[in-house]
C-alpha cells in the first residue's frame, strides 16, 4: 500500500530524515516508534508535503506522493491526526467533523448556487453521520458548542471521530493516546479497532510500549531520522540498537 | 552620486527608526504602531521647547525625546501589558496599537493644527557645502552625525553593559517574554524608553529634512517596519542596513519615477523581500511561518 | 428628511462594504487592508466610463466588477502567499500603490482634482436621481448582498472558509485546496466592494483618490471588528454605529474645526474598547 524509498528531509541544514525506506502492507497496523526527535511526526509531515522531502519517493498504491499538495494527497485516500490536537477551537464540534468529510469536497460556488439541491442533501446526510458518531461516544450534546470548550480527552476523541467522516484507505495517527485517562484509552482503542475492521490500514506513533505490543502487528523503529529496526514488536524489542536508542536518550 | 548621498541621509533616519522599533519588537513580538506617532509627538515637543522657551536645539531635542520615552513606557504599562497578561494575539495588540495611534494623531492635530511644520537649527542652512560635486546642507550633516553617534552609543550600551545584555537576552529568547515576571517587566519598560527615545530623535531629524505633520506617524512606523523586515527582524545590524537600503532605493525611485512614487517603491521593496527573502538580510526571527 | 435619507444611503453603502470585507476577513481570515482600493476601482470605472465615454450606469458597473476581479485576482498572488502581519502589510502596500496610481495617472483619473459631474444612475428608463429612489436601489443591492453571502457562508463552503481561517494546514490535510478557496473569496469580496464603489460615485457625483485611501479601508475593518467577525448582521450594525455616532457629534455643539479629529478619535477608541472588552465584537463569535 505504501512504499517509502530513500526518503531524505532536511530543514535548515538539519537532517531530519535520512534514507528512510520501508513498506506498509494493506490492512496492517504499523507502529512507528523511537525516542523524541527521531523524526516520527516529521515523516507524517513529509508524507503530506507540509515539509517537502529533499529526495526519495513515497508511493501510495503506486502513485508518487512527493511533489503533490496536501489536499491532493488527502484526496488519494489518506487521513491523519496531529500530535497536539488540532481541532479548530473557534468553530463548532460538528463543523470540525464536517471539515473532514469527503462528500462535501470539493464544494465550489457553482455548487452552492446551482447545485443547491444535491449539496443540501449531501450536507444533511453528512450532518446525520457526524451526529451519529457523536452519539456513539456520548458527546451529541456538544455538537454545537465551540471546540475550544472541549476537554483535552474529548478533543482527542473528536480527532479520531473525524477520521470516520472520510472513507480513507490509510490513516496516520500521531500519539492518539498521549495524556489520556485509562478509560479514554479504552474508548480510543476500540475506535481504532473499528477503523481496522472497516478495512483501513493504520499507522501510528506512540510512546506507550504496552499499547504498541497490544495493537500493532508490525513495528518500525526510528532513531535520529534513520530506521534502526523493523518487524514484530517481540522482534524489535530484543534488538540491541533499539534498547540503546531508548536508554541512551 | 547625489542620489546616493541623499539616500544615505534619509536612510540613516530610517535606520534609527528601525533600530528603535526592532529593539521593542524583539522584546514584545508585536507591531507597536503607536511607536510612529509618539516619535511625531516628540518632534512637536522639541519644537515647542525650541520656540516657547528658546532653548538650544539639542537640549530641546533631548527633552522632547525624554518625554516621548516616558510615554512609550506608559503605553507598555497601561495599554499593552494588561492585554499581554491575558495572552492576547499579536493581531489584537496591533489593532489596539493602531487605535491608540489614531487617537494620539488626532490629539496632535487638534493642538497643533494639521499643517506641515519644519524645524531649523540656524538661519544659514539653505546654503549647503559643496565638495566633489555633492551638496550637503548643514541640517543633513547634523542628521548624519546624530545618527552615527546614536548608533554607536546604542551598540556600546547593548554589548558592554549589564542592562544591554539583559535586553539582548530577552530579545533572543521569546520564552522569557511570555513569562512576564517583575524583572522582565522592568527590562521591557527600559526597552520601551530607549526605543522611543531613539525614535523621537529620528523623528526630529525628519523634521529637519522635510518637516512634520500629524499624519507622518503612521508612515514613520511603516518605514521602520519595512526597514526591519528587509534587514531581518530582530537584528540590529539588519535594521540599520535595511534602513539605509530603503533610503537609497526610495531616492533612486524618486529620481527615475518622480516624487509621487516614493511610497510605491518602498512597498514594492517590502513585497519583494517578503516573497523571496522573508527572513531578511540578517535573519533571526521569521516574520511569519 | 433629506439629511436622514443621505445618512441612510451612506450606512447602506458601507454595509455592503463591511459585509463583503467580513466575507474576506471575518469568515476566511484574510485581514486585507486593500478593500477601499477595490471600492475605488469600481467608483473610478463608473465615473470615467459614464462621464468620458458615454456609458450608461449598468454596463459601467459590470465593467468595474470585471476589472476589479482581474486586478484582485492578480493582487491575490503576492498577498495570499503571506500570512497574518505580513499579509496585512502587503495588502496595505498594494492599496498604497493603487492610491498612487489613482493620484498620478492624471490623464485617466484627473489625479487629485477628482472627477466631477457623475450622473445619477438610470436603469431601464427609470431615473434614480431623487434620494428616495436611490435609497431604495442601494437598499435592494444591500439585501441581495446579504443573502448572497448568507447562502455561501451557511453552506458547507462556509465551514471550509472558517476552517481555513482557523488553521490552513488542517484544512489542507483535510483535503481542501486552501489557496483556491482564498483566491475565490478574495476576488468575490473585492467585486462587491466595486459595486459599492459604483454607487458611491453616482451618489456623491464627485470622487477623488482620497476617498479610497487607508482611512476608509481602516474604517471598514473597524466596522467588522466592532460588529463581529464572521457575522453579516454584525457588519451592518457596525456600519450603522460607526456612521451615525460620529454624525451625532455634529449636534453636540462641537466646533466644526475639530469635528473631523474627534470623529477619528472615536474610531481609535472603539478599537481599543472592543479589544479590551469584547474581542469577538458585538455580534460575532470569533476572536481575532
Amino acid at each position: 500500500m505504501l512504499q517509502v524509498r530513500d526518503l531524505n528531509l532536511r530543514i535548515g541544514g538539519l537532517r531530519i530524515l535520512s534514507d528512510l525506506s520501508f513498506d506498509i502492507k494493506d490492512g496492517s497496523i504499523t507502529g512507528l516508534i523511537g525516542p523524541n526527535g527521531a523524526g516520527k511526526s516529521s515523516f507524517y509531515n513529509a508524507l503530506f508535503n507540509l515539509f517537502p522531502a529533499n529526495s526519495g519517493s513515497i508511493k501510495f498504491d503506486g502513485i508518487e506522493l512527493v511533489g503533490k499538495t496536501s489536499d491532493q494527497i488527502n484526496h488519494l485516500g489518506i487521513a491523519r491526526t496531529f500530535q497536539d490536537s488540532k481541532l479548530l477551537p473557534q468553530i463548532t464540534v460538528l463543523d470540525n467533523l464536517l471539515l473532514g468529510s469527503k462528500y462535501l469536497n470539493p464544494v465550489n460556488l457553482r455548487r452552492v448556487f446551482f447545485g443547491h439541491k444535491t449539496l443540501k442533501e449531501e450536507f444533511k446526510n453528512e450532518k446525520k453521520k457526524a451526529m451519529e458518531l457523536l452519539r456513539k461516544v456520548g458527546l451529541e450534546n456538544k455538537a454545537h458548542s465551540l471546540a475550544k470548550n472541549l476537554s483535552f480527552g474529548q478533543s482527542k476523541l473528536i480527532e479520531i471521530l473525524k477520521i470516520f467522516m472520510y472513507e480513507s484507505k490509510l490513516v496516520l495517527l500521531d500519539e492518539p493516546f498521549s495524556g489520556l485517562f485509562p478509560e479514554m484509552v479504552k474508548v480510543i482503542t476500540a475506535l481504532i479497532r473499528e477503523l481496522v475492521a472497516s478495512g483501513r490500514t493504520i499507522m501510528f506513533v506512540e510512546h506507550d510500549m504496552r499499547l504498541i505490543a497490544e495493537i500493532c502487528d508490525h513495528v518500525i523503529v526510528l532513531d535520529a531520522g534513520s530506521k534502526i529496526a523493523e518487524g514484530t514488536f517481540e522482534h524489535v524489542k530484543s534488538k540491541p540498537e533499539v534498547v540503546e536508542a531508548y536508554l541512551g536518550n | 552620486m547625489q542620489i546616493l548621498v541623499n539616500g544615505i541621509i534619509v536612510g540613516g533616519i530610517y535606520a534609527l527608526m528601525a533600530v528603535g522599533f526592532n529593539l521593542i519588537f524583539s522584546s514584545v513580538r508585536f507591531f507597536h504602531l503607536l511607536y510612529g506617532i509618539i516619535a511625531v509627538l516628540g518632534i512637536y515637543l522639541t519644537r515647542f521647547f525650541l520656540l516657547t522657551f528658546e532653548l538650544n536645539f539639542f537640549v530641546s531635542m533631548l527633552i522632547g525625546a525624554g518625554i516621548s520615552g516616558l510615554l512609550g513606557m506608559a503605553a507598555w504599562q497601561w495599554l499593552y501589558k494588561p492585554l499581554m497578561d491575558r495572552k492576547a494575539s499579536s493581531l489584537v495588540m496591533m489593532v489596539v496599537s493602531f487605535g491608540a495611534l489614531i487617537i494620539v494623531q488626532n490629539l496632535i492635530a487638534m493642538i497643533w493644527k494639521n499643517n506641515t511644520y519644519s524645524i531649523s537649527i540656524s538661519d544659514t542652512i539653505k546654503e549647503g557645502y559643496h565638495f566633489l560635486g555633492i551638496t550637503i546642507t548643514f541640517n543633513q550633516l547634523v542628521i548624519l552625525f546624530t545618527s552615527l553617534i546614536l548608533v554607536i552609543l546604542l551598540e556600546l550600551f547593548l554589548n558592554r553593559t549589564k542592562y544591554g545584555m539583559a535586553i539582548r537576552a530577552i530579545g533572543d529568547n521569546a520564552e522569557l517574554t511570555t513569562i512576564l515576571g517583575l524583572k522582565t517587566n522592568q527590562i521591557i519598560l527600559m526597552v520601551f524608553f530607549i526605543g522611543t527615545f531613539i525614535s523621537s530623535i529620528a523623528g526630529t531629524m525628519v523634521a529637519l529634512e522635510i518637516g512634520v505633520r500629524p499624519t507622518y506617524g503612521l508612515f514613520l512606523v511603516l518605514k521602520a517596519i519595512i526597514a526591519s523586515i528587509i534587514g531581518g527582524i530582530g537584528s540590529m545590524r539588519g535594521a540599520m542596513l535595511g534602513g539605509l537600503l530603503l533610503g537609497v532605493v526610495e531616492n533612486i525611485g524618486i529620481y527615475y519615477l518622480g516624487g509621487g512614487w516614493q511610497e510605491v517603491t518602498a512597498f514594492l521593496l517590502l513585497t519583494v523581500f517578503l516573497l523571496f527573502l522573508p527572513q531578511g538580510m540578517f535573519n533571526k526571527v521569521q516574520v511569519s511561518n | 428628511m433629506d439629511y436622514f435619507l443621505h445618512l441612510a444611503i451612506v450606512v447602506t453603502i458601507f454595509s455592503i462594504l463591511a459585509m463583503s470585507l467580513n466575507y474576506v476577513a471575518g469568515f476566511t481570515g484574510i485581514l486585507s487592508l486593500s478593500h477601499a482600493t477595490f471600492y475605488g476601482i469600481g467608483a473610478y470605472a463608473t465615473a470615467i466610463l459614464t462621464t468620458q465615454y458615454g456609458f450608461s450606469f449598468v454596463p459601467s458597473v459590470v465593467i468595474g466588477m470585471v476589472l476589479t476581479a482581474i486586478i484582485a485576482y492578480a493582487a491575490s498572488f503576492p498577498i495570499l502567499k503571506l500570512k497574518e502581519d505580513s499579509l496585512v502589510l502587503v495588502s496595505f502596500g498594494f492599496s498604497i500603490i493603487m492610491f498612487n496610481v489613482m493620484l498620478n495617472w492624471t490623464s485617466l483619473t484627473k489625479g487629485p482634482l477628482g472627477i466631477k459631474g457623475i450622473m445619477a444612475p438610470e436603469i431601464l428608463g427609470v431615473n434614480f436621481f431623487s434620494k428616495p429612489y436611490f435609497f431604495a436601489l442601494v437598499l435592494a443591492v444591500a439585501i441581495i448582498t446579504y443573502f448572497f453571502f448568507k447562502r455561501i457562508t451557511s453552506s458547507p463552503y462556509g465551514i471550509i472558509m472558517k476552517g481555513i481561517r482557523e488553521n490552513q494546514t488542517v484544512a489542507a490535510v483535510n483535503g481542501h485546496n486552501v489557496l483556491r478557496y482564498q483566491r475565490s473569496v478574495f476576488v468575490v469580496g473585492a467585486v462587491f466592494a466595486a459595486i459599492a464603489g459604483s454607487f458611491t460615485a453616482t451618489f456623491l457625483a464627485f470622487i477623488e483618490p482620497k476617498l479610497f485611501e487607508l482611512m476608509p479601508s481602516m474604517l471598514i475593518l473597524i466596522m467588522i471588528i466592532l460588529g463581529g467577525m464572521a457575522s453579516l448582521k454584525g457588519s451592518v450594525l457596525g456600519a450603522f454605529i460607526l456612521i451615525l455616532v460620529p454624525e451625532a457629534l455634529r449636534f453636540l455643539g462641537l466646533p466644526p474645526s475639530i469635528l473631523a479629529e474627534v470623529q477619528q478619535m472615536i474610531y481609535g477608541l472603539v478599537l481599543i474598547l472592543v479589544m479590551y472588552l469584547r474581542p469577538q465584537g458585538l455580534m460575532g463569535e470569533y476572536k481575532i
